[in-house]
């Protein structure tokens, strides 16, 4: 079985794009993937497109193929995709089974966002969902968790501030990040309330964006020069237990030994970890869930990180979501991104780092979770 | 006679809670074909054999597991600063999540005891006043001391 590689990554600025279309956003992340490729349009044999919120928010449908057109891609198989916050990384996900397949020497996957809407508002899990109906916003399931975790745990609010100001201070290295002005742990603590506990300054910001990546299979990469390929991706669903412990994240823990198992490896050989910091919390719950610490000690794993402890894996080096900005179909793929950037970064060959996404809320559990290691070369 | 309907619970509530006829508010949780287990939110099939479920009416007394105060603007026509949280239901191992009354959120910790109750509150999808299930306190059940 062929593993796919990463051939070409293409990755716009995160931020506020009030002059660039969707269209022209993603088509700009897809050139540049496709010309670091160094593969003609006519290669790629399947495009996976992921948006989540272009139907809701301005009508939009099937937008994949009216992308696509605009870099040169028609008659392949093409492909849309929604999962809430994976949508980027489930397509990721698709494009990978094809090349492992055989189905296809090529796949092109784009992800993309435009969220400064007036329509926007919070966002929420649907409406036509109950829980909706009574209130559950999503920064709410999280500060949830919070509660729980600084209950059962003896999680501080310092720590909990530690996230942000630790993804913050890393997004101050990436032009790419939305919010690059270093942040202190008071002005953290000190920004309003979202849903107690969690302030504003521990939510990810809404952002424009996009993000696009080429996968080729063994034989196409060495042509492409592909210095990365995936080792594993995997995605899963909740397991929606009625009585699951809300400070720990079963699907997380879960999701991670599939996807060690996948590759082979375990979470000793990472050296990087791009994870969904959705919040401050989000952050020290998977910290525990991918097994980098013990379970109830992510929040001293925090305060590790922030005072450059060497012996804590990197996690959100990019800056994460909380400072890179989250736009939502876009952000799946970027960490992935990220994470070969920064392999390439450290130069040596056989490193892996390791994607981490969520998605969607039901029954206090995330809707999907994706997680891709990635192996440099 | 103003001619201004009562107000009612949504469609996507009235699927999963009903109001008995003595004012007890009850969850519409499913039952296997096989077994008795309790399934809510409700499934139409559970089992390997996806047997056809059956409804079975449970009540909403139980303990906070946990309670959060939502500081944005609130949808639905909430209160600002309106309390949302899960309680373990004490007739079922199920941790429901919900709403807690306005007027008595202030006054609920974890492990408090309470009860489902409905009340209008709030606007549906139609931006309608609605009613809605909530958490209000509830007495400590009387437990029996011998002389």
């Amino acid at each position: 079985m062929t593993q796919p590689w990463i051939a070409g990554c293409g990755l716009t600025a995160f931020g506020r794009h009030e002059d660039t279309s969707l269209e022209a956003l993603a088509a700009r992340a897809a050139r540049e993937a496709l010309l670091q490729a160094g593969l003609p349009p006519r290669r790629i044999g399947m495009a996976v497109f992921a948006n989540a919120l272009a139907a809701r928010l301005s009508g939009s449908l099937t937008m994949g193929q009216d992308v696509l057109a605009h870099v040169g891609i028609a008659g392949c198989a093409v492909m849309n995709v929604e999962n809430a916050c994976t949508s980027g990384s489930t397509a990721v996900h698709i494009a990978a089974l094809a090349i492992r397949a055989g189905e296809v020497d090529a796949a092109l996957v784009v992800g993309a966002e435009k969220m400064f809407h007036p329509a926007l508002g919070l966002i929420d899990s649907g409406k036509t969902l109950a829980d909706t109906l009574l209130g559950r916003v999503t920064p709410a399931g999280f500060a949830l968790r919070a509660s729980r975790h600084m209950a059962r745990f003896g999680t501080t609010a310092d720590q909990l501030a530690a996230v942000s100001v630790k993804n913050r201070r890393a997004a101050a290295g990436n032009p790419l990040a939305m919010m690059r002005t270093p942040l202190t742990l008071a002005e953290v603590l000190a920004a309003p309330l979202v849903v107690d506990p969690l302030t504003r300054l521990q939510c990810s910001p809404v952002a424009d964006g996009a993000a696009a990546l080429v996968l080729v299979s063994e034989r196409l990469a060495r042509q492409c020069g592909a210095r990365a390929r995936l080792r594993a991706t995997v995605l899963t669903s909740g397991s929606y237990d009625p009585m699951a412990e809300l400070s720990e994240w079963e699907t997380d823990s879960r999701t991670a030994r599939l996807a060690w198992e996948r590759a082979e490896a375990g979470v000793e050989e990472i050296s990087v970890v791009e994870c969904h910091d959705a919040f401050s919390i989000a952050e020290i719950l998977h910290y525990e869930g991918l097994g980098l610490c013990p379970v109830g000690e992510g929040g001293r794993y925090a305060e590790r990180l922030l005072a450059g402890d060497s012996a804590c894996v990197p996690v959100n080096p990019s800056g994460g979501l909380l400072s890179r900005g989250h736009p939502v179909a876009a952000t799946g793929i970027a960490q992935i991104i990220e994470v070969t950037r920064h392999l390439h970064r450290q130069g040596a060959p056989g490193r892996l780092g390791l994607a981490h996404c969520m998605g969607g809320d039901k029954e206090a559990d995330t809707k999907s979770c994706t997680i891709a290691i990635v192996e440099s070369a | 006679m103003t001619g201004v309907p009562a107000p009612e619970l949504p469609p996507e509530l009235a699927a999963q809670f009903a109001l008995a006829a003595d004012g007890t508010v009850l969850l519409r949780a499913s039952r296997p074909a096989q077994g008795d287990a309790v399934i809510f939110p409700p499934r139409l099939y559970a089992g390997d054999g996806l047997d056809t479920t059956t409804e079975v009416l449970i009540p909403g007394d139980g303990r906070v597991n946990c309670l959060t105060r939502v500081r944005v603007r609130p949808p639905y026509g909430l209160p600002p600063g309106y309390v949302i949280g899960f309680v373990d239901l004490e007739a079922a191992p199920l941790r429901l999540f919900g709403l807690f009354a306005p007027e008595d959120a202030d006054s609920l910790a974890p492990g408090s005891r309470v009860r489902l109750s409905l009340m209008p509150l709030g606007t549906d999808n139609d931006a309608t006043p609605c009613l809605r299930p909530v958490f209000v306190p509830a007495a400590e059940p009387l437990t029996e001391t011998r002389p």
